[in-house]
């Protein structure tokens, strides 16, 4: 039997969300930057400690000043990765505020903090803003939906938290 | 099997005011089979679901959005769930049982997509 879960892609506008999504699903990546409308769904197939799942990736368009995310493109989901741009501060707040928004409409469920775009560390600018987000996560991964470093990984991560770890019994 | 538009689903779709876009919609029953279909279900891919399974196998992206309450309308607005295909999707009850509606927004969300496309590119230079 195959699990079925839909997880959620979240954060501000040209943080890598849909390029994390395709490196992950398609394994290809383009430097031309397309906006997400509504939400583009793709699958992906895995094993979590022999389990099979199928992660049903709810790529949800970018947060800015003029767009919030709607509630509903959150209706049951599993879980989410809240995706950042380090090099772009003013994506923190987003990322705050679709974490606030997950917690008030379906109640606590794990995520994954991703701080893409590692391949451009050098412009990285993380005082310490984002130690909440990290305490609340998880796990934090730094990716790069351009080099494909870390991408498996992050999805990895989240599926290790949706899937239930067997329970021990005591001899 | 195909049926006639229920009147409750016409009703609801005729409230939305979509300039006539193209609609179809599936009945499920407590196991989110589908009890009876409508519409252009060709259009949306629906025609050829097999009745005697869960939907959610078979439409995967339907996973977490069911069920809805009797009393709940919930509508997902531009779903890609196909390549430059854009569906607004709705959530509600009719007599029969589950209503799922799916409303083509192709044209509207391409149109939509070109302008925040401009809109980006000025923004970020």
């Amino acid at each position: 039997m195959v699990l079925q879960k839909k997880i959620c892609m979240l954060g501000s506008f040209a943080v890598g969300k849909s390029s994390l999504v395709k490196r992950y699903v398609d394994n290809t990546f383009s430097d031309n930057y397309v906006t997400t409308i509504g939400v583009q769904i793709a699958k992906k197939k895995l094993t979590v400690r022999e389990t099979d799942i199928s992660l049903l990736v709810w790529d949800v368009y970018g947060e800015d000043n003029t767009q919030k995310v709607l509630p509903s493109y959150l209706r049951g989901l599993s879980g989410y990765v809240i995706v950042v741009d380090p090099s772009r501060p003013e994506s923190f707040t987003s990322a705050f505020s679709l974490h606030q928004l997950v917690e008030e409409t379906t109640g606590p469920k794990p995520f994954v903090l991703a701080l893409n775009k590692s391949d451009i560390r050098e412009k990285w600018r993380i005082n310490g803003e984002l130690e909440e987000l990290q305490n609340a996560a998880y796990s934090t991964v730094e990716t790069s939906a351009k080099s494909g470093s870390s991408v498996t990984e992050l999805f990895e991560e989240l599926a290790n938290a949706l899937v239930p770890a067997p329970l021990k019994i005591a001899q | 099997m195909n049926k006639r538009v229920p009147i409750e689903v016409e009703a609801f779709y005729r409230s939305l005011n979509t300039a006539d876009a193209a609609y179809a919609f599936l009945c499920l029953d407590d196991s989110y089979r589908v009890k009876f279909r409508g519409g252009d279900t060709t259009e949306f891919l629906l025609s050829q679901l097999d009745m005697n399974e869960s939907v959610l196998t078979q439409l995967e992206f339907l996973e977490g959005l069911l069920p809805c309450s009797s009393t709940e309308v919930v509508q997902i607005a531009n779903v890609q769930y196909m390549k430059n295909r854009f569906t607004d999707i709705h959530l509600f009850w009719i007599q029969e049982g589950q209503c799922v509606l799916f409303i083509d927004r192709t044209d509207l969300g391409q149109a939509q997509q070109i302008e925040q496309q401009h809109q980006l590119n000025k923004r970020m230079g």
